[in-house]
């Protein structure tokens, strides 16, 4: 997690939005999100509640185990305490519950930020665990477990009064079951079609990963805002990813409508045990998966927001925002899908109070 | 004995370093901190619609799962 300024401090906020998202491999998922924060004196208070209603048929479904595809919704709840220590530090704890049918999250997170150097740098460090249950919503007596530690440790530093770096690190490692219970693994005799048989998906037990972060935040004229940001992702089963994205935030006419313009790009160098295809029959590889997210991929991402001041008065504003994301993925060893594309509407409505 | 390209691009690199460290002695007094607070100077100045994208990014993504998305079932896949 990426140090917050200094200056951006917790405001009571009523907040709510609709995401769609739809894809060439009919998935569509509507997800409501309702959001308050209440500041009272030094401590502050968020809560959360996210649901994503999910109707699929993409061709993992279609190839495994729900052929008409399905319907699912899952609910999230968060919330976390924040208190002001004074002297520019500050310290947060929160706890999060997910649930779906078929799998189940608690997460716990502590963190805390100071500043130092005149205010002018900013230190964060967060540590967040998450104990998740994994089951099939056709076999009650199928249940695995899988818990994930993390620990986030970010530095900012203001270079000017329009210039802001920031750096940081990330470490997680997750321990249980990795591998998705409805996905079957095809296994063919060398260079024979049609596959042989089908085994259950297997992962490693353990994955180490590391995420590493840097940014600058600038506001080169007065009505333009503009933030590039790089992240390099590194882990034990051999995934290595670069994303690369770019915003412009453009105050068109100031405090009433803001557009914001983003580009992301981001490759994917494939886990060490995928293969698009397991030539392998009789013998079964102890590691194999069907999950093309492990293979080699490429994703192109082009985004718009228009933010609209509906009401503005001193610190307090009621806002509403309209964004929309086109996104292209390119799975290049993945013969049944190479392509997906898929766009992303979100509608929002703030209040600053 | 590293390569001619790889000396220029060492040289570069310091060169940038010592740029954003020069630039990092400038010092801004509070009141110049205007730029900083506003709100479009934020990753996530509306933390719903950047939750919302990063659900969608980490799912469809090979880094689901490590760093604040804890993954999900079968649904989102």
């Amino acid at each position: 997690m990426l140090a917050a300024p200094a200056a951006a401090r917790a405001e009571d906020r009523v907040a709510g939005a609709v995401a769609v998202y739809h894809d060439s491999d009919h998935v569509t998922v509507v997800s409501p999100t309702l959001a308050g924060t209440r500041q009272q004196g030094r401590a502050s208070a968020d809560a959360r509640l996210d649901l994503d209603v999910i109707s699929a048929a993409s061709i993992d479904l279609v190839t495994a185990a729900s052929p008409a595809g399905f319907q699912e919704t899952r609910t999230a709840v968060d919330g976390t305490f924040g208190y002001d220590l004074r002297e520019g530090r500050s310290a947060h704890a929160g706890y999060g519950y997910s649930y779906e049918p078929d799998f189940r999250t608690h997460s716990v997170t502590a963190g805390g930020a100071a500043e130092a150097f005149g205010r002018r740098t900013t230190l964060s460090l967060d540590y967040g665990f998450a104990r998740s249950r994994v089951g099939r919503v056709d076999d009650s007596a199928f249940e695995r477990t899988r818990a994930t530690h993390r620990i986030d440790l970010g530095v900012s530093h203001v270079l000017s009064p329009v210039l802001v770096a920031e750096v940081a690190w990330g470490v997680a490692l997750s321990t249980g079951y990795h591998a998705n219970p409805y996905r079957f693994v095809r296994l063919y005799q060398p260079g024979m079609d049609p596959p042989t048989t089908a085994v259950t998906e297997t992962a490693p037990a353990e994955r180490l990963r590391h995420l590493l972060t840097a940014r600058l935040r600038a506001r080169p004229i007065r009505r333009l805002f503009a933030i590039a940001d790089y992240r390099l992702h590194l882990d034990d089963w051999g995934v290595v990813t670069h994303t690369a994205t770019g915003r412009a935030t453009f105050a068109l006419a100031e405090r009433v409508l803001d557009v914001s313009v983003e580009i992301r790009g981001y490759t994917q160098g494939a886990a060490d045990f995928y293969r698009s295809r397991y030539d392998t029959f009789p013998a079964e590889p102890v590691l194999r998966t069907a999950n093309k997210e492990l293979g080699p991929m490429r994703t192109l991402l082009g985004g718009v927001v228009l933010d609209h001041v509906l009401y503005a008065r001193g610190t307090r504003d009621v806002r509403v925002g309209l964004g929309g994301d086109w996104l292209r993925l390119f799975y290049l060893d993945y013969p049944a899908l190479p392509v997906r594309t898929a766009v992303v509407l979100v509608l929002d409505l703030e209040a600053n109070l | 004995m590293m390569p001619r390209a790889m000396r220029r691009r060492t040289r570069l690199l310091f060169a940038l370093g010592a740029t954003i460290a020069v630039a990092g002695c400038r010092h801004v007094e509070p009141w110049q901190r205007e730029s900083l607070a506003d709100r479009r100077m934020r990753w996530s100045a509306k933390p719903e619609r950047a939750a919302a994208r990063e659900h969608v990014l980490s799912i469809r993504e090979g880094t689901q799962g490590g760093h604040g998305d804890y993954g999900s079932g079968c649904g989102c896949d």
